[in-house]
């Protein structure tokens, strides 16, 4: 009993017995190292033997025995037989040693089995050097390796395989040559290959997939956010720019998905090579044509917001000897800015109607009102993106002389490069005052029940701070502190102090022991650097 | 065989070389042809062929511009490989015409 097994010749299928596949397939592969790497003439050598088969009546169901394989054979002649005399003459003229890759011997590209055969000097010892070189180099000497694998041709016909070796290309070698059976290892299959291209394949799918699943969250999310906010602020260049970025994200995913295919079946033919080259003009294309735009269309819009910018100086006589300020404000930030020169302010806000905020300062003895009301621009409740801008970008700044004590009675108050021995603040609950910059020897706070209270960037020796219930106190370097906590609070309610560095901290006039965090009934005091 | 044949044989063959691509000429001249009818030309013209040489002389010609393939489909099997003469081919062909025309006088003259 014989084994019998499928194959393919020409694309058709038949049966045969094994060892008529076996013989078969050897003369074929014989054939083939002869032939120089002409697949169509292989094809029509494959449909000669069908039609040769279907003259001794195998066809269909009927089984390929020896029998067969050996009459076809006889009818086509011996693989040597396949060589072009013509051609022969012309390389042996030319017989010269080429640089080729060996990919027969080689274990993955067959280029140092390539060089080997070149230089005569033994694979294993070429192995040993490069996999050292490699150590060396951190690795970068593999991409020499990779662009040598492009390099040089694969020896594929026999010639190339004596070429390679520096043997003269004559009729009897390459018979010689074309009888040996080798095995005929297809590259794409060795094991360190096949490691290879899957994991570059794999590789490239997951940036393709990555790619892709950022053009679809982020352009989703962006393209949602855009829609809903007015496009007269945004300029139509930077939606263009946007769907740009998306092509050329989706064209990115493309080309990676494209590699991951060359990677997977191993081969790069020039069809392939043409539409990745396409494709990476495309996608740079976009994107540059996408930052182009960016750039243009962010101009435009600054222009736009600068458009709508308006800034207002008033003068401001009456501060002039003021000796305390009180400051009541809704949402538009008060900066106050220690000058000698007359006093003024600076009112700046951003409309698309000409309104601006609502301001006034009553002056009693020695003290100054300077109260702000709640700055909105009607447009803006119509226009999410205006109404974000406006109210945000209407500031009042003013600048004036030193002040004795600030009281504050809502919304934020910056007191700014003040440099005096003394500072008197009363904190409200509705607001925040932050002392920025500026020098005070000596700083009383009370802040009420709910305010905040911000001195991280002056320079202040000797605080004395009241600290009401749920309020933040942040303060810098100090060289003695006086702290007063509530002792009673809700059960959710917490005061938080941060320090940076005090050398004395006391409280309700003892010194107490300093540690990163010092947890009172109802505060949680945090030094960053504690003295001990 | 004896070494007369054998010797015979060895110079048949060096003429036959150059005679097989004119032979393979004249068969596709008159109209498009795929490498089994050109085989059966052959051999029913008794020329006596190993089949193996005609595939690397169809892809010579082919490559030095003497015929031109097309693929066409077939009724039973895969497509085939038509090959055709192209003009350089059949000045070529012609030119050979000459020469051996030339070959002939000069036999008989002898």
């Amino acid at each position: 009993m014989k084994e019998i097994t499928r194959i393919h010749l020409a694309r058709t299928p038949f049966n045969a017995e094994l060892d008529a596949k076996k013989e078969l397939e050897k003369y074929l592969s014989a054939i083939k190292k002869i032939l120089k790497a002409d697949d169509d003439t292989l094809r029509e050598i494959e449909a000669r033997i069908v039609e040769l088969l279907a003259e001794r009546g195998v066809t269909g169901e009927n089984v390929i025995t020896t029998d067969d394989v050996e009459k076809i054979k006889e009818q086509l002649g011996a693989p040597s037989e396949f060589i072009d005399d013509q051609e022969l003459a012309d390389v042996e003229s030319a017989g010269e040693k080429r640089l080729m890759r060996d990919s027969e011997k080689g274990i993955l590209g067959g280029v140092l089995a390539g060089i080997g055969a070149y230089t005569g000097i033994d694979t294993v010892w070429l192995r040993l050097i490069a996999v050292v070189l490699a150590l060396l180099s951190f690795g970068t000497a593999v991409l020499v390796y990779v662009v040598l694998w492009i390099a040089m041709p694969q020896a594929k016909t026999a010639a190339d395989k004596l070429r390679m070796r520096g043997e003269p290309v004559t009729l009897e070698a390459l018979k010689k040559q074309s009888e040996t059976v080798s095995q005929e290892i297809s590259e794409k299959t060795k094991p360190l290959v096949v490691v290879l291209r899957v994991l570059l394949g794999l590789g490239f799918v997951a940036t393709a997939i990555g790619a892709l699943a950022l053009v679809v969250t982020g352009g989703s999310i962006i393209g949602i956010h855009m829609s809903e906010e007015a496009f007269s602020v945004i300029d139509v260049s930077l939606v263009a720019a946007f769907v740009l970025v998306l092509i050329s994200g989706l064209l990115f995913a493309i080309l990676c998905s494209m590699l991951a295919y060359a990677s997977f079946v191993w081969r790069l033919n020039k069809s392939m090579a043409f539409s990745v080259i396409a494709v990476i003009i495309a996608g740079l294309m976009t994107f540059s044509g996408a930052v182009g735009l960016g750039i243009y269309g962010g101009k435009v819009t600054e222009q736009k917001i600068q458009d709508m910018t308006h800034t207002e100086k008033v003068q401001m006589n009456n501060l002039t000897g003021v000796k305390k300020l009180v400051v009541e404000n809704g949402n538009v930030p008060v900066e106050y800015r220690v000058t000698s020169g007359s006093p003024y302010a600076e009112i700046q806000f951003v409309s698309t109607q000409d309104k601006k905020p609502e301001w006034s300062l009553e002056r009693k003895k020695d003290i100054a009102t300077l109260s702000v009301k709640s700055f909105e621009d009607t447009d803006c409740e119509d226009k999410a993106w205006y109404g974000r801008l406006c109210v945000s970008n209407a500031s009042v700044i003013v600048y004036g002389p030193s002040v004795e004590s600030i009281e504050a009675i809502a919304g934020q108050v910056g007191y700014k490069d003040a440099v005096q021995s003394s500072l008197t603040l009363e904190i409200e609950s509705q607001a925040t005052v932050t002392l920025d910059g500026g020098v005070i020897n000596d700083v009383k706070v009370n802040v009420a029940d709910g305010g905040t209270f911000n001195a991280e960037n002056a320079a202040i020796t000797k605080g004395d701070i009241t600290v009401g219930r749920d309020t933040s106190v942040t303060l810098g370097v100090l060289a003695e502190l006086t702290l007063i906590t509530p002792d009673t609070c809700g059960s959710n309610s917490r005061s938080y102090v941060a320090i940076d560095r005090v050398t004395v901290l006391k409280k309700v006039g003892k010194t107490i022991d300093q540690s990163e965090e010092i947890q009172e009934n109802c505060t949680t005091i945090s030094i960053d650097n504690p003295s001990i | 065989m004896n070494d007369s044949e054998k010797y015979a044989e060895k110079l048949a063959t060096q003429l036959r070389k150059g005679f097989l691509a004119y032979c393979v000429l004249k068969v596709c001249a008159k109209e498009p042809k795929y490498t089994s009818d050109i085989i059966h030309r052959l051999s029913e013209a008794e020329l006596v062929v190993v089949e193996g040489t005609i595939y690397p002389l169809l892809s010579r010609l082919q490559k030095d511009g003497l015929l031109a393939h097309e693929w066409q489909e077939s009724e039973q099997g895969p497509p085939r490989k038509y090959y055709r003469l192209t003009d350089f081919g059949q000045e070529v062909a012609d030119h050979i015409t000459k020469k051996i025309a030339d070959l002939n006088k000069t036999l008989k003259k002898l």
